[in-house]
């Protein structure tokens, strides 16, 4: 009986009129209702649709780029040497080097996504881990990860990512590395004040009482209800993330030349902020619909997946 | 007019005379003074003469101290501390430098011949850690300081409280020039012993300026050096500037916009290429742009300690492979002139008969497969020695295309400038660099000395690309010996074609100094050794 309560996206407030439900139709039931709220939310399917764009972008993105967008073309530059704004051959004009900045945006979309997924990712596989073990389990042990938290969430992020990055060199795979380290703190210590919330729940208590062991607990009872916020979590924060990874671009730490990368597209144009606009407008540009599209999505999820934050 | 009127108007003009004469005092007086702020685009390392490189501190030592000899705007030696050129003894063996009287340093301290070398001395210690060092090298007695065994050079001695004498192992020609380096500028022994190892951040010259402030990362102020011994022709004490301001670390975007705001009266760092085409269209600034060709090579530099450079063939083949004329024409063709060779046009030694190597991607693969690279191979380019580091990612970012297409991979690498020189100074830590060169002297043998010869390596002297040739050191030797001028610049041209065809560096092009006439400036002129010669600018009526 414990197991077919608590199962699937499960609240308190619903218990009662779920009691006679199974697990499965109650979860679906839970998930129905969300995914009928977002499709309602229609900012969320405004962020939604941006996000499956860029989605897109990165997958098929060498299909639709007009060039390669490493290459230097003698035609991407004027007779003095300097970016062109348009031409047929460059529809969003050409960057300092003379190479395409259509190319370079579409192909920086994939490395934004990558770095955002995958950083996100791992930081949330991190703070999942320290959150569940710090909150179900608590003891020396909560005391000890929650004390590491609190002094990585005492650190700047963007400072510390730059020790980081200084250290270990600046590529894809360590940015990511370093930007996982950079937020997983945060995520942690949610995690475990959900995981403190949910443990003292009567469900858990019975589940016990039924013998289930504490792994047992946690992958069938606990992580099901996390879900929900792993997920807002996940899409909220993937914005912050990409925005970091530019960053880090921005500050000539992040990935390197001759590679696509927004940020790194903003720091060479910043100079030409009067002569060639374009050069920092489109990456900033494309920055900034990203950021919007996950944080549109984000809070759309959020409001979906759980109602009673929107009216508080 | 009767006979008493004229003792009257007589006496009248004489007690007149002193009026005008002090009315035509003030007003000449009054065409002196005033302050004028400067941008700048970097930050000062360290304001020790003897140890600086970096071309912010050498802008700023330059006023703040001066030498011997000095280098005037026709780009000749001139006397500067001392009276009159040294007289040349014992065939070129020993150079006597008779200083001028009165000399002080801005604190009001007497500067003598002892100064001198004190001053000559300590840049020879090799704890002072001065880059020049090497310069010294044919004074009597510089291995014992070398070696550590001595504390001062045995070839240098105080005749008199004004007359300094150097004693030579060997004829040296080219010794009277490098008394014109700012690194044997002449430094306050007292100031020396108070401030030690942090006499760099303290100023205590003979300059036309003195040290004012220094903030930094934000600015540094200096101010009129009262006792500076140099007089215009109307016998005007200069500088006519009291006051000069240098704002650092402002972009040169950011310095233009000042410059329009009139937040600052000039640019220290030129017109950025992004800025250029619209100040030459702008009516007001268009007409103000001066461009002139500097005495600056770039070059692009192997480091033949790291394989596989120190193959003459992949030199080669990597030379061939960059197209000089494209990465021009990215730089900006207002920015900078192309150059074949390592001596810059403006140089009297600069080779017009010389062609050198020429871009040839298909031959630069064939040579690779025949150096055993059929394939090509990773290496990476530091790029940070130019100040203007947005260029100089530019220059990285070109050539690594350029190897791209003979199957070199190339990383680029961008640094600061501090941080440039760091790595450059290790042995086997840079491969491929760009290595850009200031003038310190007007003499080919500064472009080659302490650059090419065998054993100069950092941090004593800046081979960074351990470059070593007996063939070119032995000429090196015969040129500094001779006191011929004609012969000298002969064999300094056969030094430059052994460097060249051994591909020690693959020359591309030289700078050009290009900013905006200061409207609040009179006698406004570049400097072909220092650029900016702020002694002599004052402001405009």
């Amino acid at each position: 009986m414990a197991r077919r309560i608590v199962a699937g996206l499960h609240t308190p407030s619903h218990r009662e009129d779920s009691e006679e439900l199974s697990a499965a139709q109650q979860g679906q039931a839970e998930w129905r209702l969300a995914l009928r709220r977002l499709r309602r939310n229609p900012m969320a399917m405004v962020g939604l649709t941006l996000v499956v764009f860029l989605v897109a972008l990165a997958i098929v993105g060498p299909l639709l780029a007009p060039h390669d967008p490493n290459m230097q073309f003698d035609a991407g530059l004027d007779d003095n040497g300097n970016p062109i704004a348009y031409s047929p051959h460059f529809l969003l004009g050409t960057d300092t080097l003379g190479r395409d900045q259509l190319s370079r945006i579409i192909y920086g979309a994939r490395i934004s996504l990558t770095a955002g997924v995958l950083a996100n990712g791992l930081a949330m596989a991190v703070g999942l881990a320290v959150g569940l073990v710090a909150g179900y389990w608590g003891g020396w042990i909560g005391a000890l990860l929650m004390r590491l938290t609190d002094v990585m969430l005492a650190f700047p992020g963007l400072v510390f990512a730059m020790a980081l990055v200084t250290v270990l060199g600046p590529s894809l795979q360590t940015i990511i590395v370093i930007i996982a380290a950079t937020v997983w703190s945060s995520m942690a210590r949610i995690i475990r004040a959900q995981v403190l919330s949910i443990k003292r729940r009567d469900y858990i208590e019975a589940a016990r009482a039924l013998g289930v062991s504490d792994t047992g607990i946690l992958v069938r009872h606990v992580l099901p209800q996390l879900v929900g916020v792993v997920i807002v979590y996940l899409t909220l924060n993937i914005a912050g993330t990409i925005l970091l990874e530019a960053g880090l671009s921005y500050l000539g730490l992040g990935i390197q030349v001759p590679t696509s990368d927004w940020g790194a597209m903003l720091s060479g144009g910043q100079s030409y902020f009067q002569s060639a606009p374009w050069l920092f407008l489109y990456p900033g540009l494309a920055l900034m619909i990203t950021v919007l599209g996950f944080n549109l999505l984000g809070d759309g999820l959020r409001d979906a997946i759980d109602p009673r934050a929107q009216r508080r | 007019m009767n006979s008493r009127t004229a003792p009257r108007l007589a006496l009248l003009v004489l007690l007149a005379l002193p009026i005008v004469g002090a009315a035509q005092h003030r007003g000449v007086a009054h065409a002196a003074g005033g302050s004028i702020v400067v941008a700048r685009a970097g930050d000062i390392d360290v304001l020790d003469p003897a140890v600086s490189q970096d071309p912010e501190g050498i802008h700023s030592l330059h006023v703040l101290y001066n030498g011997l000899l000095g280098v005037s705007r026709d780009n000749t030696l001139y006397p500067d501390l001392a009276r009159s050129m040294p007289t040349v003894a014992d065939n070129g063996r020993s150079y006597t430098f008779h200083l001028r009287g009165g000399l002080r340093f801005a604190d009001g301290t007497p500067l003598t011949a002892s100064d001198v070398a004190f001053s000559i001395n300590r840049a020879a210690n090799p704890k002072t850690g001065s880059w020049a060092v090497s310069e010294l090298s044919t004074i009597v007695g510089y291995g014992a300081v070398e070696a550590g065994k001595a504390i001062s050079l045995a070839g240098v001695h105080v005749v008199d409280p004004l007359t300094v004498r150097f004693s030579l192992s060997q004829p040296d020609a080219v010794f009277p020039a490098k008394m014109s380096m700012i690194n044997f500028y002449v430094v306050e022994p007292s100031a020396v012993a108070r401030y030690g190892t942090s006499f760099g951040k303290h100023v205590s010259g003979s300059g036309p300026f003195m040290f004012s402030s220094y903030t930094p990362g934000q600015s540094l102020v200096i101010v009129r050096n009262p006792h500076y011994y140099l007089r215009d022709s109307a016998g005007i004490q200069l500088p006519y500037l009291d006051r000069i301001t240098w704002l650092l670390n402002v972009n040169p975007s950011v310095a233009l916009l000042k410059l329009e705001r009139g937040e600052v009266d000039m640019l220290a760092d030129g017109v950025a290429k992004e800025s250029y085409a619209s100040v030459a269209a702008d009516p007001k600034f268009g007409p103000l742009l001066l461009r002139v060709p500097s005495l600056e090579p770039f070059a692009l530099a192997f480091n033949e300690g790291i394989k596989p450079f120190d193959s003459l063939q992949v030199r080669r083949a990597l030379a061939m492979g960059v197209n000089r004329t494209r990465l021009i024409r990215l730089i900006g063709k207002y920015r900078v002139t192309a150059l074949n060779q390592r001596f810059p046009k403006g140089l009297d030694a600069y080779d017009p008969g010389y062609v050198g190597v020429q871009y040839d991607p298909a031959g630069a693969r064939a040579l690779l497969a025949k150096a055993g690279f059929p394939r090509g191979f990773s290496t990476e380019f530091l790029a940070g020695l130019w100040p203007d580091t947005n260029a100089d990612t530019l220059v990285g970012q070109a050539i690594q295309q350029d190897l791209a297409a003979i199957g070199v991979k190339v990383s680029v690498r961008s640094v600061t400038q501090a941080t440039a020189l760091t790595l450059l100074g290790k042995p086997k830590t840079v491969s491929m660099f760009d290595q850009w060169w200031g003038p310190d002297f007007p003499e080919a043998s500064d472009y080659i000395e302490t650059i090419f010869r065998c054993g100069q390596d950092p941090p004593h002297g800046f081979n960074t690309q351990f470059y070593c040739n007996p063939r070119a050191d032995a000429l090196l030797a015969q040129a500094e010996s001779t006191l011929d001028p004609a012969k000298r610049l002969s064999l300094y041209r056969q030094v430059q074609r052994i460097i060249l065809d051994d591909v020690a560096i693959f020359p591309l092009f030289q700078l050009n100094y290009v900013t905006i006439r200061p409207l609040r400036l009179a006698n406004f002129y570049i400097h072909p050794n220092w650029q900016w010669d702020y002694a002599y600018y004052r402001l405009a009526r």
